[in-house]
């Protein structure tokens, strides 16, 4: 089960003399309840892998598995993708219509729709009561991220794919979209790309990290909290919190767990500092 | 790699090295002889001349004919509406039904679709041949005597360059929202013409958008860089008639001269 990439190779302009190879040999799999954090730098093949797994483009060769079965083009509803910078997206006169969009075109009963339009405003924390009615062009960054999330979640996926998910948002807005998927973790499968991974660190499940359009490795997160340099080892850049636990790590002879949120990572210092005195 | 935009074929060829005021000039001098011709002989001769440009302009036959698609259906509407006649005809070539196909209509009709044709292939040439942003150099240079007439050349051409700049981000921007609305189930392919047209609703709001703030950014970006518009501005590379355009200029009045005397 989950939503994989087996073996899969992308060529772009294949057969011309313009083939680049964007994506080779790479195996993924973003699993039901898990968060898989797809990293690497710009021009690594990173969004190309999330529109291979969206079923936006088909694999040059390999595959792509939703639950065990081959995908024949874009499974609408079973695959959600917010792309990069999705407010651009939203055109309808009101967040509520904007929401509905996409159970619409998925043919939703309209007796449905306004339960789907409610439920996914719900789950990205705004009020359908509050913003319904707004256009969606007066919303502020974070709000026009959140609707955009909304008019993915509400066509229910199984897996939600996202790339750069907080791209250009303010510290409220990010913090925002990282609840939203922190409470979808348990029902969907997540899958985020992004370049810079400190922010969703403390949510992943499992990093998969991706460098000339090769996957370069696969950590799964009870791995890299044991020792967090193994990710640097995958050319995946450490967060400063990580970075200064690895260093207070090297004065002391502690044997304390690295932590990725600020919380944990706080009381993994001061266990450190115990354990040195 | 060049972005695919526009219909600029980047080779060199010495109709690619003119200067776009005198391609320009020529496109214009061609279309006015084109209309004044009335004998097939001197459409023979103006298609002489166009095959000749292309093969000088090193341009694929395949391409340069590209632009005759568009305007396919006039041509088929030119032949039909002249070679048709209702009833009787004074040459009858074939009857179908009432209707009874005209020879001396149907030379017409060849006539007047060959001179769209070559009007068509002919000015498609200099688009064909000289950058976007050297045309709309070229058309300020032209158009510069208006000034007098207080007709803010330099910023028509300022918005003209602009214009031309932003066709392929444009293009990449509305591809990238047609995806997120394919991958919202939306669909472009299906239902009738009006159904089809309402679908593009969704793309063409958020790009429109998009475009006025774009727009509001750049103007302030321009603003702050100092950019104060009208006359009095410099050019970076500045463009020049050289002998070579004279020349070509010089010949091709002269060979529009000698053709008015013959045919």
């Amino acid at each position: 089960m989950g939503l994989t990439a087996e073996n899969v190779t992308y060529v772009y302009d294949a057969g011309t003399a313009f083939a680049v190879p964007a994506l080779t040999d790479a195996d993924v799999r973003v699993e039901a309840g898990r968060l898989t954090l797809i990293v690497g730098p710009s021009g690594s093949g990173k969004s190309t892998l999330l529109a291979l797994l969206g079923g936006l483009i088909s694999p040059t060769s390999g595959r792509v598995l939703v639950d065990g079965l081959e995908t024949p083009g874009a499974l609408h509803g079973v695959v959600g993708l917010v792309f990069q910078d999705p407010e651009s997206q939203l055109f309808a006169d009101t967040v509520r219509d904007d929401v509905a969009f996409g159970p619409k075109n998925l043919g939703a009963p309209d007796t449905e729709i306004p339960a789907r339009v409610e439920e996914s405003l719900e789950a990205v924390g705004l009020s359908s009561a509050a913003f319904g009615s707004r256009s969606p062009f007066t919303l502020s960054g974070g709000e026009a991220r959140r609707v955009a999330i909304a008019g993915v979640l509400a066509m229910r996926p199984r897996y939600l794919l996202l790339d750069e998910p907080t791209a250009g948002l303010d510290a409220d807005g990010r913090e925002a979209v990282r609840t939203i998927l922190g409470e979808m973790k348990g029902r969907t499968g997540i899958a985020v790309v992004t370049h810079d991974p400190e922010e969703f660190l403390p949510l992943a499940d499992e990093v998969v990290a991706i460098a000339n359009g090769r996957v370069a490795g696969t950590l799964l997160a009870e791995e890299f909290q044991r020792d967090a340099s193994l990710l640097a080892g995958l050319g995946v850049g450490l967060p400063d919190i990580v970075r200064a636990q690895l260093l207070a790590l090297e004065r002391t002879s502690a044997r304390v767990p690295l932590a990725f949120d600020p919380e944990a990572a706080a009381a993994a210092l001061i266990a450190m500092r115990d354990a040195t005195r | 790699m060049r972005p695919a935009f526009g219909q600029y074929v980047p080779i060199s060829s010495p109709v690619h090295s003119l200067d776009a005021r005198t391609k320009m000039l020529i496109a214009l001098g061609f279309t006015v002889a084109l209309f004044l011709l009335g004998s097939l002989a001197g459409l023979a001769v103006a298609a002489v001349a166009v095959i000749a440009c292309i093969r000088v302009a090193r341009v694929p036959y395949r391409v340069a004919l590209r632009g005759v698609r568009a305007v396919a259906l006039i041509l088929a509407v030119t032949l039909i509406a002249h070679a048709l006649r209702w009833g009787s005809a004074p040459l009858p070539l074939l009857r179908i039904g009432p209707l009874t196909v005209d020879g001396r209509g149907l030379l017409e009709g060849v006539f007047f679709a060959g001179r769209i044709v070559l009007l068509v292939v002919g000015t498609s040439l200099v688009t064909l041949t000289t950058t976007p942003v050297d045309i709309a150099d070229g058309l300020e240079r032209l158009m510069s005597p208006l000034k007098i007439l207080r007709i803010p050349v330099e910023d028509l051409a300022m918005m003209l360059t602009i214009a031309l700049r932003f066709i392929p981000t444009t293009a990449t921007e509305a591809e990238r929202v047609v995806l997120a609305q394919r991958a919202r189930g939306a669909r472009f392919d299906s239902g009738g013409p009006i159904r089809r047209t309402r679908a593009y609703v969704p793309v063409l709001v958020p790009l429109f958008v998009n475009l006025f703030r774009r727009a509001e950014e750049l103007s302030t970006a321009m603003e702050a860089r100092g950019y104060r518009g009208g006359p009095g501005r410099t050019r970076l590379r500045e463009s020049r008639m050289r002998t070579v355009d004279w020349v070509v200029l010089s010949l091709f009045v002269a060979a529009l001269a000698a053709l008015a005397m013959v045919l």
